[in-house]
């Protein structure tokens, strides 16, 4: 019984410790994805924009809020909220979702790429 | 026969050279005759000045560097093409004097206009090649190659935040202000 429960507690565990490096290793991978396809514009330290605003925060967020950056008239009227959803759909094709954006980028075309970004941006509070 | 045949075809050829004749000689025109700021001008040639001799680096930032050149030229003999020359009028235009020997600018903003988005294709892929730039240079710990990508992305965005339509302002200004071409 006690041969048992061992082996339960440590499937559980072994299940737990699998789990948790899966999700950290998607943000990871988008970690890289953000430094290969994005790191050029944009920061990730809280208020630091450069050519683009700063990422920090960037999910939840309200699309061309972010105080010090200048956006276009397309990203401020957007009226999207950053999400899981939103982002997906603005990063596979900016300029299509948001017409008139000035972010020189044509997109993240690779569906698994663009979830790991996510994922990243997804730890950026 | 043979001699009118001849004729024919090089009455067609003419004909075919006359008919084109316009548009060639404006833009000839266009290119030859209405040059770019000088600042701006200045500028190019300091960015290819660098971006060359990054080229000829060995390592990723040389490769990279080599492809972003072609792109990058391209864009700028566009820019100085039709883009940037319309700026030279400002200076003039802030002064209040506005003349019909302007309007060849009207004709450069229309075709600004209508390339807008092959124009903000052509950032977003400089954009995406800096960003690779970025990217060796950074593995690489060259400073300096990092800086001037950075450089040359924030160039990219003042000419769509602010060259761009500046050059089509002015286009539109003279436009209201010059009676129609005859």
């Amino acid at each position: 019984m006690s041969r048992f429960l061992l082996a339960l507690a440590a499937a559980i565990a072994g299940s737990a410790l699998l789990a948790i490096p899966a999700r950290a290793q998607n943000a990871q991978a988008g970690q890289q994805v953000f430094r290969a396809q994005c790191g050029i514009c944009h920061d990730v330290a809280p208020g630091k924009n450069r050519i683009g605003p700063t990422l920090f925060g960037i999910v939840g967020r309200k699309a061309g809020s972010e105080a010090g950056f200048t956006y276009s008239d397309g990203n401020k009227n957007s009226g999207v909220t950053w999400d899981e959803t939103t982002l997906d759909k603005y990063l596979a094709d900016p300029r299509a979702t948001i017409p008139g954006t000035k972010m020189t980028y044509a997109g993240v075309k690779n569906e698994q790429q663009r979830k790991d970004l996510i994922a990243y941006l997804a730890t950026l509070h | 026969m043979g001699l009118s045949r001849a004729a024919v075809v090089a009455a067609m050829a003419l004909s075919t050279c006359v008919a084109f004749l316009p548009v060639s000689a404006a833009r000839a025109q266009q290119q030859q005759t209405h040059p770019i700021p000088q600042s701006i001008r200045l500028d190019h040639e300091e960015a290819i000045r660098q971006l060359t001799a990054v080229a000829q680096r060995k390592g990723r930032t040389g490769e990279i560097a080599r492809k972003a050149l072609e792109v990058f030229k391209a864009h700028i003999r566009r820019e100085e093409e039709y883009i940037l020359p319309p700026l030279t009028l400002a200076p003039a235009i802030a002064e209040g004097r506005v003349t019909p020997d302007m309007r060849w600018a009207i004709a450069m903003v229309d075709r600004i206009k209508a390339d807008r988005e092959v124009i903000f294709a052509e950032h977003t892929t400089i954009t995406a090649w800096m960003n690779q730039l970025a990217e060796a240079a950074r593995r690489a710990h060259q400073k300096d190659v990092l800086e001037l990508a950075e450089t040359l992305v924030a160039d990219s965005l003042a000419d769509t935040e602010v060259m761009e339509p500046a050059a089509i302002v002015i286009g539109e200004y003279l436009r209201a202000k010059l009676p129609p071409a005859q």
